[in-house]
């Protein structure tokens, strides 16, 4: 079995990303998360989407020194980046689902792929998440057969249950009742102060609630990143 | 002039240079999903198993209505044809040969490849395209799940089974269902007839049989699954790449099994001394 290797930071210099129309991402920027940060990612609209994919090392259009702890990801192939990515989700604005299998079939998906819980070990933690978030009865149910707030939910679940370190969320209550968005702010809230999440970083449109995670607002531009002033800050 | 005749050497140049890349890449795309799956060391036999499984099913058994009918014709028209030309031919006794050569060697992995190509193989590069769009590709990298050991693997593996496998089957619809269907326009005895096709078997003839099918189902889902994995993020992408997998493939099926045939002939050649 592979064993999860701990990320206490990621961090990039002088990178530049280019998202899949070929539109400049990022040019020349450098960043640096540690372990206790949460950051709001705030820019132009596909531009945050395309950046969180790169901290998840899903774009491969990027270049410069990009790093996993000290681990330099240009050297790395993907079985040797598979002990980080254990401990690295992502949840994706929207799809991401696999249309063949059920909402809880996706869900256990990476459990069961990488053989770190019992099946009734696994099965009992998705049911567990399924019914805090009222989806019970969505369970059996494909992706296509079921309303967008399930899929957007099934998507953050999934990478709930993967137990990462580093969380990265793009728009995760987009689609989602107050209600149920604020239940999900409280549980990664729980395990960010736990220390479970370690780096959580998520990128919102217009949602607010956030303020309990603390976060910092870094925004994308095409001079580079900028942490913005805590005081300018509007969560 | 000088100017038009370049330009044309250029574009010939560029479509070869095309060709060649298009070639590599799926080359080592094959290479990278075996490697990828004998590297992975969470990826189980069940995993796996349950893929490929339902790979043949689809690709191998939901085809048996379609090779079964493709076969009797083909087997009717051979013992058809044998029967008329027979004295030509050299006799009763070259009916077997002649089935063998015919069907076994050259038109059963053919025929079998083009119908896995028109029913597989453009199901697989439309649903990895359709994947691909619906970012269920980028889902299993974010599990970290390798896709090509999930996605491409299980296809090819299930892919060649199942051309293996229906090509078998095309010979003995052709061969049995062939003579059964002219049973009433020509007298010739059953036993005595499977027995002909019997004796003409040789160790060449397996050879062939298993080389064609083994590596034109390779072809198919390598080539297939290839396509499927270049859209890059537009649904309208995927009927493109589902037309230009169907056309990739039987070119390289068609070159490969002229490629084979050619060989095979030659090394005949020279085995004889003609050469």
């Amino acid at each position: 079995m592979l064993v999860r290797k701990d990320i206490q930071k990621i961090h990039g210099k002088e990178m530049s990303l280019n998202a899949l129309d070929g539109s400049n991402v990022l040019s020349n920027s450098s960043f640096y998360f540690e372990a206790g940060d949460v950051y709001r990612i705030e820019g132009k609209q596909g531009d945050c989407s395309e950046f969180l994919k790169m901290i998840s090392v899903l774009n491969t259009k990027w270049n410069g020194a990009f790093y996993f702890n000290d681990d330099d990801l240009n050297e790395m192939s993907f079985e040797e980046f598979q002990s980080y990515r254990l401990n690295l989700a992502y949840s994706f604005d929207h799809g991401g689902l696999l249309n063949n299998k059920s909402i809880l079939e996706n869900i256990l998906l990476p459990l069961q792929y990488h053989n770190e819980l019992s099946l009734e070990e696994s099965q009992a933690l998705c049911l567990e998440y399924l019914e805090k978030f009222d989806l019970i009865e969505f369970k059996d149910l494909r992706p296509a057969m079921t309303p967008g707030y399930v899929r957007k939910l099934a998507c953050v679940i999934r990478s709930l249950t993967q137990r990462p370190q580093v969380l990265v969320m793009d728009g995760p209550t987009t689609a989602i009742d107050r209600e149920k968005s604020q239940l999900l702010v409280d549980i990664i809230n729980e395990k960010r102060l736990s220390g479970e999440i370690k780096i959580l970083l998520f990128s919102t449109t217009y949602e607010t609630g956030f303020e309990k995670w603390e976060p910092k607002t870094l925004k994308l531009s095409s001079q580079g990143i900028e942490l913005v002033n805590q005081e300018d800050q509007a969560v | 002039m000088l100017t038009a005749v370049l330009g044309q050497f250029d574009h010939w140049g560029h479509r070869l240079l095309t060709t060649v890349r298009n070639f590599f890449d799926t080359l080592l795309m094959g290479y990278l999903c075996i490697r990828a799956t004998i590297n992975d060391p969470s990826q189980g036999f069940r995993t796996i198993f349950s893929v490929v499984s339902a790979q043949v099913y689809f690709t191998g058994w939901q085809a048996l209505p379609i090779i079964s009918t493709l076969a009797t014709g083909a087997g009717a028209a051979m013992i058809l044809q044998a029967g008329s030309q027979i004295n030509l031919l050299g006799g009763v006794e070259s009916i077997g040969a002649f089935m063998m050569v015919i069907v076994v060697r050259e038109l059963s992995p053919l025929l079998t490849a083009l119908i896995v190509v028109a029913r597989s193989g453009t199901a697989v590069a439309s649903e990895i395209g359709s994947m691909k769009v619906q970012r269920e590709v980028d889902a299993l990298d974010a599990m970290g799940i390798n896709p090509l050991s999930y996605i491409v693997f299980p296809r090819l593996m299930g892919g060649v089974i199942s051309v293996v496998c229906l090509a078998f089957y095309f010979n003995l619809i052709a061969i049995v269902g062939g003579y059964v269907a002219t049973i009433f326009f020509h007298q010739l005895d059953f036993y005595y007839y499977i027995g002909l096709i019997v004796d003409s078997v040789s160790p060449e003839d397996i050879f062939l049989f298993l080389t064609k099918n083994i590596f034109s189902g390779a072809i198919i889902f390598l080539v297939c699954c290839r396509q499927g994995l270049s859209v890059q993020c537009s649904s309208h992408e995927v009927p493109q790449v589902t037309t230009k997998a169907v056309f990739m493939s039987i070119k390289y099926i068609v070159g490969f099994h002229l490629l084979v045939t050619g060989l095979f002939y030659l090394n005949q050649l020279i085995r004889l001394g003609v050469l």
